[in-house]
């Protein structure tokens, strides 16, 4: 694929990267030359230097053959508008990269106004990341749905799990509430399970259910984790806004510390259920206050590297069990990564992974689909979502009278903005979105599930 | 260093270097001659490269110092091995001799120490030009064409090896770049063939004119040159296609592209024909009384001007015995060379012209030492650093070509046939004055000198520093 990235900084550097090693076509715009120099010496890529904004600097990009447009510059106005030239001009998919909280405010709107393939907000990416690790430190991949009703979380069942030797058409007995395992990876082979099929520890499953429903589930599969129920953050910053309505969702108690009293403010305006503690975080007298020592989790992310490390490690020392600190500087994230593994995040890495496994969904699928959105669950296996169209065939009938392919599964069904898993009564209607889970195999359109 | 992926690459070079020798090889078993000669070349080629290529790389990182180091040793390995066949097959009996001529060859600088080429073997004679071919655009550009050795950093291997101030991809993937380059040059070289061959050459002569013209070599199995078929048409169509492979690249591209008319915005280009329509015009004016009339002189005119602004190094002339203004003329069109990102050699005229921008502008900045302004080449405001770098590139160049000139000076031949004999190899053209003018060889030289003019040509074609950095300890240093 012909791929055009605009920024070459850390985010747009990483993308190219990682997809210039999958055997694409890497495009880079930016304007500072020393960067695409850097850039083309490093990996296979071409460079044009130039504001992305500019449309005869896109032309030399040549964006008419594009297949996909990534914008990933550190200023949203300009990721916007050279989206809007790129689609315009003939790119087929646009991945801009968005921050500011104003455009956040209907995702959907946005998307569709502006007719763009995926919006990735380094904030929210960060925020998931970080509950992500409070919450499933063995998950490997956990995906929401754009309302945030249902998620998916893929991890390995652990010895000594309850989940070990449980047969699917049991699990409710063990289990009071509704889960749906879509995929199971076992020796590699990725299937999706019938009722007959019996879980083993060391199966690599993918789950979906509300948020709060998967916690409890989770909980009961890894017995020997201990479940947080505390978290401490230090600095009200976006990512820990969302992190805190993320964390608040699943019924975790959330205490920020905040220096800034206005900002403190601001976040109990916004948050409902959180405390919000007004005091320096590097003070030991105001975390003593906050009860640092009773927190399960301790989240740093002040705008100060330093500052978050050297928290990290002394909330570490002082006995707290899941540290997370954000480092923005892209010269510590590697070496820090070597000194305390799983406790540090670098948003840039974040949002390029996210952007790159996006783009990689794309590669797989091909001209014909009507993929409206992809969620790759691990090796082969596949979320894809799409819209119910009038005339599909998959209308009308309940899933129990539906026939599927094998290796198809239908996940999760949203409709009038309220996502819910199906079960056999299920009927699909035009309008619906519908997430089917494949293993194995790629389908570009819904009518395509049915055998 | 990164020992490992440079004996890995070296490797790939040798063996590639035994699968082209197949070519000779066959047009030897055709014209009933010994193929012993390349079979025993083959052989130290294949085992030597084979057991190099199975040095599996730990890593594939590669910088520009490791990019530098292996197109000198290449270059120097290809030479070393090209130069049996002579050996083996007596067409060339002493080892020197026979390493001139290939080193000649593959830097498509078209030299030569043979008295009567006419002797040559048939096979022998293919390898010759053919060398012209292969060294024009260069091998490791082919490995990255054929072979998957692309990875992440080859980039540097061939900046290394095109020649010019600045290379640029035309598509992301610098293996698709390589391909593209060959498919341009390989059809150019074909369509000038079906040229020729309309002109009454045989099929022998015509593919392999096309070669030596296409690596702007000059090379011919003739002892008089192209004036040895003494036909005008061929002349004009050597001449043409001469100016068109001094041509960049890039351009070529663009046409294929549907983007004709947009190759006139090239700067480059418009100078190069320029210099080429003034030079012709000037130089027939000059030589008109004595090769009797205008239209003589502007056919030989048009004809020397493109062999040696291309540095190419055809005769159809001998302009040894023209008037003073004209060998002149024709000497300083030997620094300039032709385009870059072209098979030419010389120092490329966007360095020329980047230098005289320079010049003026430093006077300028003498009358109005406070204006802020930057020296601007096609459409796009040069960096200092390239400036510096053509500087740099110029001075260097002038004085390799001096030492040069002093140090076969201890032959004790002339100033004019010393000079212009540095230059000529410098500047991969081939012919110089005086005793290495046109109709003259370089086989009087010494083993000395002959020594000195091959690490000239490899020093021009390779544009000196991968060359230079092969003596440079800290290069070998390991990591």
């Amino acid at each position: 694929m012909k791929i055009v990235i605009a920024g070459a900084g850390k985010v747009g550097f990483t993308v190219a990267q990682r997809l210039c090693r999958e055997g694409h076509d890497i495009t880079l715009i930016d304007t500072r030359r020393e960067l695409l120099e850097s850039a083309s010496n490093a990996m296979d890529v071409m460079g044009v230097c130039g504001s992305c904004a500019a449309p005869s600097i896109l032309r030399e990009a040549e964006i008419n053959e594009a297949d996909v447009f990534i914008a990933a510059t550190g200023n949203d106005e300009a990721n916007l508008v050279s989206s809007q030239f790129a689609r315009k001009m003939g790119a087929k998919h646009t991945v801009v990269r968005l921050r500011e909280q104003d455009y956040m405010d209907d995702l959907e709107a946005l998307q569709r106004y502006m007719g763009l393939s995926l919006i990735i907000n380094p904030d929210f990416v960060t925020a998931q990341e970080i509950s992500r690790a409070l919450q499933f430190p063995t998950a490997t991949q956990i995906d929401s749905f754009p309302d945030c009703e249902l998620e998916i979380v893929t991890f390995r069942i652990p010895k000594s799990s309850t989940l070990d030797g449980v047969t699917l058409f049991d699990l409710p007995k063990h289990q009071k509430q509704k889960v749906l395992i879509c995929a199971v990876e076992r020796d590699g082979n990725v299937r999706i399970p019938d009722g007959s099929f019996v879980l083993q520890a060391g199966d690599s499953i993918s789950v979906t259910a509300p948020p709060k429903v998967l916690r409890s589930f989770y909980k009961e599969a890894e017995s020997n984790q201990k479940a947080v129920k505390s978290v401490l953050i230090l600095g009200g910053s976006r990512i820990a806004v969302y992190l805190t309505q993320m964390l608040d969702s699943t019924g975790v108690k959330v205490t920020i510390i905040e220096n800034d009293r206005e900002r403190g403010n601001q976040l109990a305006e916004l948050l409902q259920y959180a405390d919000v503690d007004c005091g320096d975080g590097t003070d030991t007298m105001v975390l003593a206050r906050n009860s640092l020592q009773n927190a399960d989790g301790f989240v740093a992310l002040t705008n100060y590297d330093e500052d978050n490390i050297i928290l990290s490690i002394y909330a570490k020392k002082h006995g707290i069990e899941k540290v997370v600190s954000k480092v923005n500087n892209e010269k510590f994230t590697d070496l820090l990564h070597d000194l305390f593994p799983d406790t540090t995040l670098s948003p840039k890495n974040l949002v390029a992974d996210r952007i790159a496994g996006y783009v990689m969904g794309i590669a797989h699928a091909n001209d014909r689909s009507t993929i409206e959105a992809l969620y790759n669950l691990g090796k082969d296996v596949v979320a894809a979502e799409f819209v119910v169209g009038a005339k599909s065939a998959c209308i009308g009938k309940t899933l129990a009278e539906l026939r599927l392919k094998p290796g198809v599964l239908l996940a999760a069904v949203v409709r009038d903005g309220k996502s819910f898993l199906p079960d056999g009564s299920t009927a699909l209607a035009p309008g619906d979105r519908a997430v089917v889970v494949t293993a194995g195999r790629q389908i570009f359109s819904l009518d395509e599930i049915l055998a | 260093m990164n020992y490992r992926v440079v004996s890995n690459i070296l490797g790939k070079v040798l063996v590639t270097e035994a699968i082209l020798l197949l070519l000779p090889m066959t047009a030897a078993i055709c014209y009933r001659e010994s193929a012993l000669p390349f079979l025993w070349t083959m052989l130290p080629l294949l085992l030597i490269g084979g057991a190099l290529s199975t040095v599996k790389p730990k890593n594939s990182d590669l910088f520009a110092r490791e990019g530098f180091v292996i197109v000198g040793l290449s270059w120097v390995l290809m030479s070393a091995f090209g130069a049996l066949p002579f050996v083996l097959s007596g067409d060339i009996p002493h080892y020197i001799d026979a390493l001139f001529e290939t080193v000649s060859g593959f830097t498509t600088t078209g030299s030569s120490i043979l008295e009567n080429v006419e002797n040559m073997s048939r096979g022998g004679n293919f390898w010759r030009l053919f060398t012209h071919w292969v060294g024009g655009m260069g091998v490791l550009v082919f490995i990255a064409a054929i072979l998957p050795v692309s990875g992440d950093h080859y980039i540097h291997v061939m900046r290394a090896e095109v020649p010019g101030p600045t290379v640029s991809k035309l598509v992301p993937k610098a293996r698709k770049t390589a391909r593209i380059l060959y498919m341009i040059y390989a059809g150019l070289t074909f369509i000038e063939m079906v040229f020729l061959l309309f002109g009454g050459m045989d099929f022998y002569d015509a593919i392999l004119h096309a070669f030596a013209t296409a690596g702007t070599g000059g090379f011919s199995t003739k002892a008089a040159s192209i004036a040895g078929f003494n036909s005008v048409y061929i002349e004009m169509v050597v001449a043409t296609f001469m100016m068109l492979f001094g041509v960049n690249f890039n351009l070529f591209y663009f046409i294929l592209l549907g983007q004709g008319l947009a190759i006139f915005k090239s700067e480059e280009l418009r100078i190069y024909l320029i210099t080429i329509a003034s030079s012709v015009l000037a130089i027939a004016l000059n030589i008109m009384r004595s090769v009797g009339g205008f239209g003589q002189g502007l056919r030989y005119a048009y004809f020397q001007v493109a062999t040696v602004m291309s540095t190419t190094g055809f005769a159809t002339a001998d302009f040894d015995k023209w008037p003073e203004f004209s060998r002149w003329l024709l000497v300083l069109l030997m620094f300039g060379g032709a385009c870059a990102g072209s098979t030419a050699g010389g120092l490329k005229l966007s360095r020329v012209i980047i230098l005289f921008k320079s010049y003026l502008y430093e006077l300028k900045q003498l009358i109005l030492p406070t204006r802020v302004k930057r020296i601007w080449f096609e459409g796009k405001a040069v960096s200092d650093q390239t400036v510096r770098s053509v500087l740099v590139y110029f001075f260097t160049y002038l004085a390799i070509i001096g030492i040069g000139t002093l140090l076969i000076a201890l032959d004790e031949h002339d100033l004019v046939t010393n000079l212009t004999a540095s230059v000529a190899c410098m500047s991969n053209i081939g012919p110089g004055l005086n005793l290495v003018g046109p109709t003259g060889n370089f086989a009087f030289f010494s083993v000395f000198s002959k020594l000195v003019l091959i690490l000239e040509m490899l020093l021009g074609r390779l544009e000196i520093f991968p060359v230079l950095f092969l003596f440079a300890p800290s290069v070998w240093k390991k990591r």
